[in-house]
């Protein structure tokens, strides 16, 4: 469905991403992971068709997303949510919710104002699938609540929501958890499980370990923008190149071993021998 | 600023509208029934003010003589004047509102070209008498019937200048000016009487008003190699590119200024000294009670050379009424394009089959020494 | 007095409809357009030199507008990739650009001195009818465009420009073009300004380079943030707030008997202080923007 091709990235002297290659088949829920300056959000950006490749290409449903303008991917069904929503203060949040929809009667200013009882009808169609998806995340009431001035992880709730008026076939989602409740998390989890099963597929880049361990089929791990792993969550944490990435490399000879390890309040807690370097 | 709560906004606001509103409707109460009261535009704010400011004072002088004199029609003058701002849309809705409100069957305005002329032809609309004291562009004499100049057009300053500078022997000249109506006017009468004595307009420098340096356009005139420089522009502009001349060391050729006293008005006296030029004289022959009146009033001599004209166009405007023996537009309009020869403080004016201002008393001046002097002619 | 007012009244509703643009392409669009009077001169010009030519206004009018809606189109696509603070510089420039072929040109423009004497609305009428007839027409196409711009407000379009002013990144990512809705509203916006500018010409059979200057912009640009920016009905309450100021304010010297070489002094204070008021009083305007309330409609 979505694929990169050997994928290339640099900023100036910075590659952020570097010859990278992936795979994202229907109703898949994968990860992304790795520590901060991995390269995820870049190549969250790259995927989305927000940026352009340096190099290589990424394909999605059988045309290349690269070569798109920056606004098209979405229109196909490749879509993203923001790790800061920055949603707007003076629209309502149904406002919100119909802009993320495809309404082309009311979005052509002739038919707006030629051709008013078919642009009334195909917004109300709209405004019934968009109470509907606020429903689901319990924001139905919040409705003519202006949208910015919501809370951040009712945002980003929203956010999820939104995106879904067009019914996307790909979602990538960019840390989803930031700065969210523990409780609101597992509703997350919950929503994200059910958007599967509509039929998106779901690309995560994400920093709980513990949220892509619950809802995650498989994981991609990279460093210094490079993938280093690509296998179940609860297999990450025995690769030894990925609890490296994370913690830093051990010194030469003396082996690293993990003692204790388990999931306290929702993130891995790796405590080794001390062997670092 | 502390929050007011929305009882005391609401009702502040209401205030404000309400004070405009009432002065609207309390202010275009009828003028008094003994006065005859006419009316001006000027630019008493703006990029003109100075000037707008001497108009009025050149009105004012005339409002008391006419009544020292025993007024018009056994009644007092009263001149109402209202600020153009300089603009058009502002002065058109002045000239609106002395006609419409203060039912003047005379306006006296403006100064700018821009603005004369959409104030004169919404006058010439309307019925009501026109009076140009400032404007010099050709197109007023368009206007129509209903429109008189106190100031000689563009024509006749350019007449006098073309004979003024081939009298001095030049033959080859280059113009340089703002392009504006005022410029654009000057110019075509200029060259036009200057190639119809036999003289030859090698280049044309319209300059783009407000640049910070015109160092291009004198380039230009170098290249051109001329005879002399006929120039003219406004204060601050003028004292840019004379400054720059000066020190491109094209202050040598002679130079030509129209209207120098403006022309020369802001710059640094080395840098125009030598300098030839046509001025309107301040008064004509009979204009010593004006300057003495002026002085007495305002404590110094005149600010610019405009108060003169709006002065006469009072005096005209008063003389024409007490010929007709009435304050109807139309016979005032009669009357004064029956006036003939008038003794003006500007000088004699006689309005020509377009009522325009048929002789007008340049005087060829230089600066020397640090100004203006009358050169022998 | 009664045509006075009439004059005010015909001046408000043609700069009613210049501000409803301004307000479509900045307070809903974002747009920092600084070259409004452009649009509104393009309109105005084209007016002038066809009515001379021979055309009548009601064919006029329409040409007028199509020329300031393709003037709008342009602005879009030219500056399509820049950022928001050098595209408002850019449109300054193109204005002056305007103004600049409006003085130069005077094979077309008139040059300088402008174009004057023009037919105009009504001619068949005079004094107090002929107002009334030009105040009709003014205020029935106020009446329509202000309308129009509530509707395309109210729809997808109307959203999409929102959320394109408030955060164009998530506007892109929801998958619409912004470039293409820029260049729309500057389209639609040109073509009303272009109608304000063609039936400012008419009227007062007058239109010269200086009625193009930057500061007739600001003046819009003032109507519309004293207004209420992103209100329709707050653009029109501007318009009519600005230009009864600008030709009222001499009848406060009238009230107050002041003597004549003050006059100048009292009407920049008056306006100035008076703006600063509206603003100190109401920095929303007065009738700001509104939420939308679509649930409430909801069956």
């Amino acid at each position: 469905m979505l694929s990169a091709h050997d994928v290339t990235r640099s900023f100036g002297g910075l590659t952020a991403v570097n010859h990278v290659s992936l795979e994202i088949g229907p109703r898949e829920i994968v990860g992304l992971v790795g520590p901060n300056g991995s390269g995820k959000t870049t190549l969250l950006n790259l995927l989305s068709g927000f940026l352009a490749p340096t190099s290589g290409e990424i394909r999605f449903d059988g045309t290349t997303v690269s070569a798109r303008r920056a606004w098209q991917p979405s229109r196909l069904g490749l879509r993203r949510s923001f790790q800061l929503p920055k949603l707007p203060a003076r629209m309502s949040v149904l406002e919100v919710m119909l802009a993320g929809g495809r309404l082309p009667a009311g979005a052509s200013p002739w038919r707006s104002l030629l051709t008013p009882g078919a642009v009334r009808r195909e917004e109300a169609a709209f405004i019934g699938k968009a109470m509907g998806l606020l429903a689901e995340v319990d924001l139905a009431g919040l409705a003519d609540h202006p949208a910015g001035g919501l809370s951040g992880g009712q945002q980003k709730l929203l956010g999820l929501a939104a995106v879904l008026m067009d019914d996307p076939a790909v979602l990538l989602l960019d840390e989803p958890t930031a700065g969210v409740n523990p409780s609101l998390r597992r509703r997350m989890a919950d929503h994200l499980r059910r958007i599967r099963e509509g039929g998106t597929a779901l690309v995560i880049v994400e920093h709980d370990m513990g949220f892509i361990g619950d809802l995650c089929d498989r994981c991609l791990a990279l460093d210094k923008g490079a993938v280093i792993a690509n296998c179940r969550p609860d297999e990450l944490s025995g690769n030894q190149q990925v609890v490296e990435a994370y913690l830093g490399r051990r010194r030469p000879g003396v082996p690293l071993r993990i003692v204790a390890g388990g999931t306290v309040g929702g993130t891995v807690d790796i405590r080794t021998n001390g062997a670092r370097a | 600023m502390a929050r007011m709560n929305g009882m005391t906004r609401r009702s502040a606001g209401g205030a404000l509208l309400g004070a405009v509103a009432l002065a609207m409707l309390g202010g275009g109460a009828a003028l008094a029934q003994d006065t005859v009261t006419l009316g001006a535009v000027l630019p008493l704010s703006g990029a003109s003010a100075t000037i707008g400011e001497d108009q009025r004072r050149g009105i004012e002088l005339a409002v008391e003589k006419v009544n020292a004199d025993g007024g018009v029609l056994g009644r007092k003058l009263a001149v109402a004047v209202e600020d153009s701002g300089g603009r058009a849309q502002s002065a058109i809705d002045a000239a609106r509102k002395l006609v419409s409100v203060s039912k003047t069957p005379v306006v006296i305005g403006e100064y700018s070209s821009g603005n004369t002329i959409p104030v004169g032809q919404y006058l010439q609309r309307e019925g009501i008498v026109h009076i140009n004291p400032g404007s010099s562009s050709p197109v007023i004499k368009t206007i129509g019937d209903r429109s008189f100049s106190t100031i000689g057009l563009d024509d006749v300053a350019g007449k006098f200048t073309a004979q003024a500078v081939y009298g001095m022997g030049h033959r080859k000249a280059v113009f340089l000016a703002p392009n504006n109506a005022y410029g654009q006017g000057v110019y075509s009468e200029t060259k036009a009487a200057f190639e119809a004595l036999g003289g030859q307009v090698v280049a044309n420098l319209l300059y783009t008003e407000g640049q910070s340096n015109y160092r291009r356009e004198l380039q230009r005139i170098a290249a051109a190699k001329p005879d002399v420089i006929i120039y003219s522009g406004y204060g601050q502009e003028a004292a840019t590119i004379n400054r720059e001349a000066f020190e491109l060391g094209l202050s040598k050729t002679p130079w030509f200024g129209i209207y120098l006293s403006m022309c020369t008005a802001d710059s640094r006296p080395e840098t125009v000294e030598g300098q030839m030029g046509m001025e309107v004289n301040y008064v004509g022959p009979d204009g010593a009670w004006y300057r003495d009146a002026y002085k007495k009033k305002f404590g110094k001599e005149f600010a610019t050379t405009f108060s003169g004209y709006t002065y006469d166009a009072v005096m005209m405007a008063a003389a024409a009424i007490n010929k007709a023996g009435s304050a109807e537009p139309a016979k005032i309009r009669e009357a004064l394009a029956a006036l003939g020869d008038y003794a003006g403080a500007t000088g004699p004016i006689a309005f020509d089959a377009q009522g325009q201002r048929k002789t007008q008393p340049y005087i060829v001046v230089s600066y020397k020494g640090g100004e203006l002097k009358t050169a022998a002619k | 007095m009664l045509e006075f007012c009439l004059h005010v009244l015909i001046m408000s509703a043609i700069f009613g409809i210049a501000a409803v643009s301004l307000n479509l392409q900045a307070g809903t669009g974002g747009l920092l357009n600084f070259g409004q009077i452009a649009l509104f001169g393009i309109g105005a010009y084209a007016v002038a030199i066809l009515t001379r030519a021979g055309l009548p206004w009601p064919a006029a009018l329409p040409a007028g507008m199509a020329a300031a809606a393709l003037g709008g189109f342009a602005i879009g696509r030219l500056g399509r990739d820049l950022a928001a603070e050098y595209w408002a510089l850019a449109t300054l420039a193109v204005a002056e650009l305007v103004r600049l072929v409006a003085l130069n040109e005077d094979w077309l423009t008139g040059g300088p001195q402008g174009i004057g004497g023009i037919v105009g609305l009504f001619p068949g009428l005079d004094g107090v009818a002929r107002a009334l007839a030009t105040l009709a027409l003014a205020a029935l196409l106020l009446l329509g465009t202000a309308l129009m711009a509530r509707r395309l407000g109210q729809t997808q379009f109307g959203r999409v420009l929102r959320l394109m002013r408030e955060n164009p990144d998530l506007a892109t990512a929801l998958g619409h073009d912004i470039v293409a809705c820029k260049v729309k509203v500057l389209a639609i916006g040109g073509a009303m300004a272009g109608l304000a500018g063609g039936l400012y010409t008419l009227y007062l059979a007058f239109i010269g380079p200086d009625q193009l200057l930057p500061f007739e912009t600001f003046l819009i640009w003032t109507m519309v943030v004293l207004g209420g920016l992103g209100n329709v009905a707050g653009a029109v309450v501007g318009a009519m707030l600005v230009t009864t100021l600008y030709a009222g304010i001499p009848f406060l010297k009238d009230a107050v008997a002041l003597p004549s070489d003050l006059t100048g002094s009292l009407r920049v204070f008056a306006i100035g202080s008076i703006v600063l008021a509206v603003l100190m009083l109401k920095p929303q305007g007065l009738v700001p923007e509104r939420l939308r309330r679509l649930h409430a409609q909801r069956p």
